[in-house]
Order: C-alpha cells, then sequence, then structure tokens
C-alpha cells in the first residue's frame, strides 16, 4: 500500500481508495476510477502533478489528490 | 409533407468530438445562450432533414450525471425537464468502457438514445472492431458510426435519428442490474416514491431511486417538496447504512462499480480486442512537452506564439476598424450642426463604441489563436505543467488561460474564460485577480508615461517590468485572497489529456466566432451606455463661452468645472498622497469607462482637443513640460493605472459571471482599491523617503 505520489514512473497499480470523501471518489469514478481497477503511472516526478493512464485515457492528476489516493502495486 | 419539429439534445464527455459533430449537424446556424439562472453556455441550433425541423441543443460536456458539478446539473436538468424527443451520447470509440459510464446514467432517464461512436477511424487504426449489432443489444440503443472532422456519418446518425422518433427502431429496454442487495433495497424504495403519482409522473422511478441511492443532494432536495419526502429520507438512510455495512464500502462506489461492471460485460462480447493501450505518437510529444526542464519553457514559447500571431496579425484590422470609427466621426461633424448632439454623437457614441470595438480584431485573432492550441489538445497540458505553481497561490492550473487572454487582449472574455474552472472558489479568486493584467487597453497609458519620463533606451525594461508586475500582484492578490477570504484549498486537479489532434478549421472558425460575437454582445450592450454616462459626465453642467479663449482652452476650463471635474477636485485628497491632483484623478475616473480614455482624458485637460491615443507624442511634450510632473510620481500614477478598478464592462461581465451578487462586485471594486492605493503610495511615498523625484 503507498500513495500514487511516491509511486514511480512506469509501475502498474491497483486504485484502493481515496481519502477525503465522497467529492474526490465522485471525480475518480467519472474518469473510470473504481476500487480495484488497474492504472498505470505515465509520469510522477515526485512533487508535481501525475499522470496516469485509466481505461486506455491518459489522466493528470494534482499532486493534492495524488497524495490522497491509496494505491498498491499489480 | 411532414412540418413536426424534433428536438434532440447531444450529450458526450469532454474530448469527445462532440461539438464537431454539433457543428456538422447545424453548420453556422447556431445560437449560443446560457442556461437560465446558470453561467452554463448553451448551444443551439436547427436543420431540416427528411421534412422535420430539427433543433439540435448540445449539452455540457460531462463525464457523468452526478449532482457534483453545475455542468452536469444543467444537463440532467435538461434531459428530465425539457424531455427531448432523442439524446445522442456523442462517444470516443477509442476510449469506449470510460464514455460508456454516462450512457448508463442516461440510459436510466428513459429518453431514447443513440449512440455515435465517433471517431471511429482512429478505434479502427488502433485495430480495434466493434459489433454495432451485439453492442446496441447488449445496451438496448441505436448505434452510428461517426467520424466528426471528416463529416463521415452525419446522415447516418440523422436517418437514426429519425427513425428512433418515429418508432422505427425498436430497442429493448435494458436495465442494468446492481446485484440483489442493492436491488432490494430498490424496492423497498420504489415502494415509497411509486406512492406519490406527481412525483413519479415527474422523474423515472428507477432513476430516481438509484439517485436516492447514491445519496444525490439534488434529489434529496427535489424529494423534500413531496408528501413521502419523511418516509422516503428515513429509508433512505436505512438503506445506505445496510448496504454500507454489507460491502463495506459506500453504495456510490458500489453503484459505479456495477455500472462499470456491466459496460465491460457489454465490451468484452462486442469489442476486439478488448482493451489496448494507445497514445503512441501523443506519449512522446508528452515526454517533450510535460518534462519537468523543458514543460515551462515550452510553455512561455507558445504563449509568446499566440501573442506574436495576434498582433502580426490583428495589427492592419485594428488600424481599419479606427480609420472607419474615425472616418464615421468626420461624416457626423461634416454634417451635423455644431452643438450638443453633434459631441454626443462623436465624443459620445462613435468615441465610446469605437473604443471597444477597436480592439476586437485583435480579441478575435487571440480566440482564433487560443482555440488552435485547445483543440490541439495542448491546453489541457498548458494547465497540468501550470497546475503546480499556480496551486501555490491559491489558483487552479487552468486559471493561467483567463490571465493569459487577459494579458494584452481583454479582461471581458477573460473572465468569461474562467467558466473552465468547475469550482465556485477558484472561479471567484481567478476573476478577482485577472483583470490586474495588462489589457489592451492599459497599454496606451504606460507607453505614454514611459515615453514621457522615462528614457527611450530603457523604456522596453520598463515595459517588461511593468508585465512582471503585473503577473506578481496578480498573483500575490490570489495569495492574500486565499488567506483571508477564500479559506481553503483549489479544488483538486483532475484533468484527462485528450490525445493530440490537428484541429478542422470549420472547427477553429466557429469557436472563434462564437466567442467572439459572445464578447460583442457583451461589450456591445453596455459601451453604449457607459459612453453616454461618461459623456454625460464631462459635458455638463455647460459653461457660458468667454471671448477671446481659444477652442482648445475653453474645453480644458470646461472640463474642470463639470460633474466629472468636480469629482475630480473631490477625490484630490484621497489621490494627492499618491503624487496626483484633480487632473489625474478625474483621468483616472474617466478610465473606468474605458482604459484607454485616461489617455484621451490627460489629453482634454492639457487642453489638446482631440488627442489621438496612438499618436500622443504632442501629449508626451506637454507631459514633459509640467512641472507637476516628475518620473516618480509617474511611476506611482502607472502603478495606480495598473492595479484600479477595472473598467465598467469588465465589472458588469464579472457581477453576471459571479452569479449576480453585489457582494462580489463590490468586494472586488474594495478590493481592487485598496490594492491600487496601497501599491501607488508605497511606491510615491517610497520614493520620496529615498530622495528619488524630489
Amino acid at each position: 500500500m503507498m500513495r500514487l505520489s511516491q509511486a514511480r514512473t512506469k509501475v502498474n497499480l491497483i486504485f484502493t481508495v481515496a481519502e477525503g470523501g465522497q467529492g474526490i471518489m465522485q471525480k475518480l469514478t467519472d474518469m473510470g476510477l473504481i476500487p480495484g481497477e488497474k492504472l498505470k503511472v505515465l509520469h510522477n516526478s515526485g512533487h508535481g502533478p501525475v499522470t496516469v493512464l485509466i481505461k486506455g485515457a491518459k489522466v493528470a492528476l494534482g499532486h493534492g489528490i495524488a497524495t490522497k489516493i491509496i494505491v498498491r502495486e499489480e | 409533407m411532414h412540418s413536426k419539429s424534433i428536438t434532440i439534445a447531444l450529450a458526450g464527455n469532454p474530448n469527445s468530438g462532440k461539438s464537431t459533430i454539433f457543428n456538422n449537424l447545424t453548420g453556422a446556424h447556431q445560437h449560443v445562450g446560457n442556461y437560465p439562472g446558470v453561467t452554463v453556455e448553451k448551444k443551439e441550433g436547427k436543420l431540416k432533414f427528411q421534412g422535420y425541423v430539427i433543433k439540435v441543443v448540445d449539452l455540457p460536456g460531462t463525464y457523468s450525471l452526478s449532482a457534483y458539478s453545475e455542468d452536469e446539473i444543467v444537463a440532467r436538468d435538461f434531459v428530465i425537464k425539457e424531455r427531448p424527443d432523442v439524446i445522442v451520447h456523442i462517444i470516443d470509440s477509442s476510449n469506449l468502457e470510460r464514455n460508456l459510464y454516462l450512457a448508463t446514467q442516461l440510459m436510466e432517464l428513459e429518453v431514447p438514445l443513440v449512440l455515435a461512436m465517433n471517431m471511429s477511424d482512429v478505434a479502427e487504426r488502433k485495430g480495434q472492431t466493434l459489433d454495432y449489432k451485439k453492442l446496441s443489444q447488449l445496451l438496448g440503443t441505436a448505434i452510428v458510426s461517426t467520424v466528426g472532422n471528416k463529416n463521415i456519418g452525419t446522415k447516418d446518425l440523422l436517418e437514426s435519428v429519425v427513425n428512433m422518433y418515429e418508432g422505427k427502431i425498436t430497442t429493448k429496454e435494458i436495465h442494468i442490474d446492481y446485484g440483489p442487495e442493492i436491488r432490494e433495497e430498490m424496492g423497498k424504495l420504489e415502494k415509497i416514491v411509486k406512492q406519490d403519482k406527481s412525483l413519479i409522473v415527474r422523474y423515472p422511478w428507477r432513476w430516481l431511486v438509484v439517485k436516492m441511492l447514491e445519496n444525490d443532494q439534488e434529489v434529496l432536495g427535489i424529494l423534500s417538496k413531496y408528501s413521502i419526502s419523511e418516509e422516503a429520507i428515513a429509508q433512505i438512510e436505512k438503506s445506505r447504512h445496510h448496504l454500507k455495512l454489507h460491502f463495506g464500502d459506500s453504495p456510490e462506489t458500489i453503484i459505479a462499480d456495477r455500472r462499470y461492471g456491466f459496460i465491460s460485460g457489454a465490451c468484452t462480447e462486442s469489442l476486439e480486442p478488448s482493451l489496448e493501450q494507445r497514445h503512441d505518437i501523443s506519449d512522446r510529444i508528452d515526454k517533450i512537452v510535460l518534462n519537468r526542464v523543458l514543460g515551462i519553457p515550452i510553455f512561455a514559447l507558445v504563449m509568446y506564439s499566440i501573442f506574436k500571431f495576434t498582433f502580426t496579425f490583428s495589427g492592419p484590422m485594428v488600424g481599419w476598424f479606427e480609420q472607419i470609427f474615425e472616418w464615421l466621426g468626420q461624416i457626423a461633424i461634416r454634417y451635423m450642426p455644431e452643438g450638443l448632439s453633434q459631441s454626443f454623437i462623436v465624443d459620445g457614441l462613435i468615441g465610446g463604441v469605437g473604443g471597444v470595438l477597436g480592439f476586437f480584431p485583435l480579441v478575435l485573432f487571440m480566440f482564433l489563436a487560443i482555440a488552435f492550441f485547445e483543440d490541439s489538445g495542448y491546453m489541457a497540458r498548458a494547465a497540468f505543467v501550470m497546475d503546480k505553481l499556480m496551486s501555490k497561490f491559491g489558483l487552479h492550473g487552468k486559471s493561467f488561460l483567463p490571465m493569459m487572454i487577459s494579458t494584452n487582449g481583454c479582461a471581458v472574455p477573460g473572465i468569461m474564460a474562467t467558466r473552465t474552472l468547475e469550482s465556485k472558489r477558484d472561479r471567484l479568486i481567478t476573476m478577482m485577480v485577472t483583470p490586474f493584467m495588462i489589457c489592451g487597453a492599459k497599454l496606451p497609458i504606460f507607453a505614454l508615461f514611459i515615453g514621457a519620463f522615462f528614457p527611450a533606451e530603457y523604456g522596453a525594461n520598463i515595459m517588461f517590468l511593468m508585465y512582471l508586475l503585473s503577473v506578481a500582484i496578480a498573483f500575490t492578490s490570489a495569495w492574500l485572497l486565499k488567506k483571508i477570504v477564500f479559506k481553503g484549498e483549489p479544488a483538486h486537479f483532475v484533468m484527462e489529456l485528450p490525445p493530440y489532434r490537428v484541429p478542422t478549421i470549420k472547427g477553429l472558425l466557429l469557436k472563434m466566432w462564437e466567442r467572439g460575437w459572445m464578447y460583442l454582445k457583451k461589450a456591445g450592450t453596455i459601451i453604449i451606455l457607459i459612453s453616454i454616462i461618461i459623456w454625460a459626465g464631462f459635458t455638463f453642467p455647460k459653461r457660458g463661452s468667454e471671448a477671446g479663449m481659444s477652442k482648445e482652452a475653453a474645453a480644458s476650463a470646461q472640463m474642470e468645472q463639470s460633474f466629472a471635474g468636480r469629482v475630480g477636485k473631490f477625490v484630490e485628497p484621497a489621490v494627492r498622497p499618491l503624487g496626483m491632483d484633480w487632473r489625474g484623478g478625474v483621468a483616472l475616473i474617466a478610465g473606468v469607462a474605458a482604459k484607454e480614455v485616461v489617455v484621451s482624458t490627460l489629453g482634454t485637460i492639457y487642453s489638446l482637443g482631440e488627442v489621438d491615443v496612438e499618436e500622443s507624442s504632442s501629449l508626451k511634450a506637454e507631459l514633459q513640460k509640467d512641472k507637476f510632473w516628475n518620473p516618480l510620481k509617474a511611476m506611482a500614477f502607472l502603478m495606480f493605472s495598473l492595479i484600479y478598478l477595472p473598467c465598467f464592462v469588465t465589472m458588469a461581465v464579472f457581477y453576471r459571471e459571479s452569479g449576480s451578487r453585489l457582494k462580489w462586485l463590490l468586494f472586488l471594486i474594495f478590493w481592487t482599491t485598496v490594492i491600487a492605493w496601497g501599491a501607488a503610495f508605497i511606491v510615491y511615498q517610497g520614493g520620496r523617503l529615498l530622495g528619488l523625484g524630489v
């Protein structure tokens, strides 16, 4: 288990949960990210925003939200 | 022949090519307005097909129909309240699963649905083959394949819509199976809502029940107006609690999971190969564009190219516009008797309207350049690149665009561009700081004062410094607003980075025109009124002419004792600590009409009669001769001009876009005045303490 903000580039992950309430979960759900969903980190510099691949679409997540997303390695 | 009309609504994700399809369907017959009560854009168009008049309404681009954003509420309210005959859901075929999520929610609204599998060529190129017949059976909808940017499939789509309307396509109603546990709770709620006939006549009961389990705040609000409200709320709580215990997760997460499960089931059966990674070229471009080191320089380069493009190509047209208004003014002078009505037409109307219209070509070209980078997919990347920096100051990554449009351009379209920001807080902060940028109309003031009081060789540097200063002030101001007024963090940055695409010329031109027209409408309607008020302020009360006075001197004397002049004298004590006298005060007050008016007003005060904003060399000389001014005072004046009250048109648009609440407008006025006064005070008094310019 770790936070998405800590994930390394090119790693395949599985989304577990997002902290911080329904608003965030809703936003992620809209982009196709539901618990158990796979995602791939395309780029993460460690302190800026993170780009990930969800259901074949490239999505950018700000650093703030990336620290609230809990993932595990596939 | 039929004379019946059909109303269709276009739904779809952002980046699904929805607006391209809309353009293909309606061509130039479009109308842009607002959905009532909100600042969400509503685009409508009409076309004739097979004897029908088809009205097309473009719903806001959304990923789902929850109640978390204004766009989503607007989209679903339209479907529920206006009951369009057919909904066309535009889908990016190369990203089927995510796009179909919206379809599952549209299906629940129980309106005939046609799916347009757009960008089907991209999907095919990826080696995907979709079994349309199978998917159509699985989803219970009609499906058409389209390629929006090549205008392929438009006719098929229309045929399908008409067939759907005429009942020639029979589709089986499909309901997503949410599983036994949720089904059971849905059953309990179903019994309750079905007690109230007036409720289920208005809203599809299945949709209501699912939304109730999802704890949808809008739906809960609707329920509170019905007799079954109390019973329903109690049952919702019980059901949600039960499901939470059972699944160990929130009901809305489980429901979303089931929807995606349904989609993924449908896709495995109809799509081959089922899921594949794409973005080969886009990935390579992003590696460079989003690079940690190169990202910001590339962003700067793009911004520079937008400015360069805008100024290079709009230059001649701005000239033509000016000539047209000059010519109109001359005609009025020649054919109208000298006096009040002539002065009203020439100085009030033509001068005022010309001032705003003069910027129109500039704004238009700027919109074109921005549309290019938007449609190509770069703007999403730019927001991404800027987000880290922007969020430190309480702004959102997307806030850069309004600020950029305002720089050298105009704050009016800048404020309108804040619509892309989802959270109210981010929008308000961005709207508050956007007018601080140096817009096209402020440029002449800077050119005049820098030219008059600073050596020519430093001119460009000082100008550059002013640009940096405007950015610094906007950012500091945003940071202060975040600390004092809008506590909390900017909305989370979640944004799709669509694959890069080559924009279509038609799409770009339509976008440019649509936004340009909106600017004209907003600016045009108010500027006439304001021009009249300002003109009257400088014209009345009339002063008897004295013999032996030159025309210019009379104009100057008239100004001093006009209403505006009196106001200037009145505010003099307030601006004296900033190194100004009543003349500066009047010019700045007049500048609220439109910023370039500051220059022409000074021209009138210095008895030059009509001063051309562009050729203020004689005014420059007058200012230099005047013992009153010195470089320090000029600097303080520039500081004040840079920051103080936005022009009337900007304020009017701000008022409307901030939700038509006087509170925010008054705050904007207070905020900009305080900061402007403070900054000019520091410059002037600080400079004096340092012994500069005394």
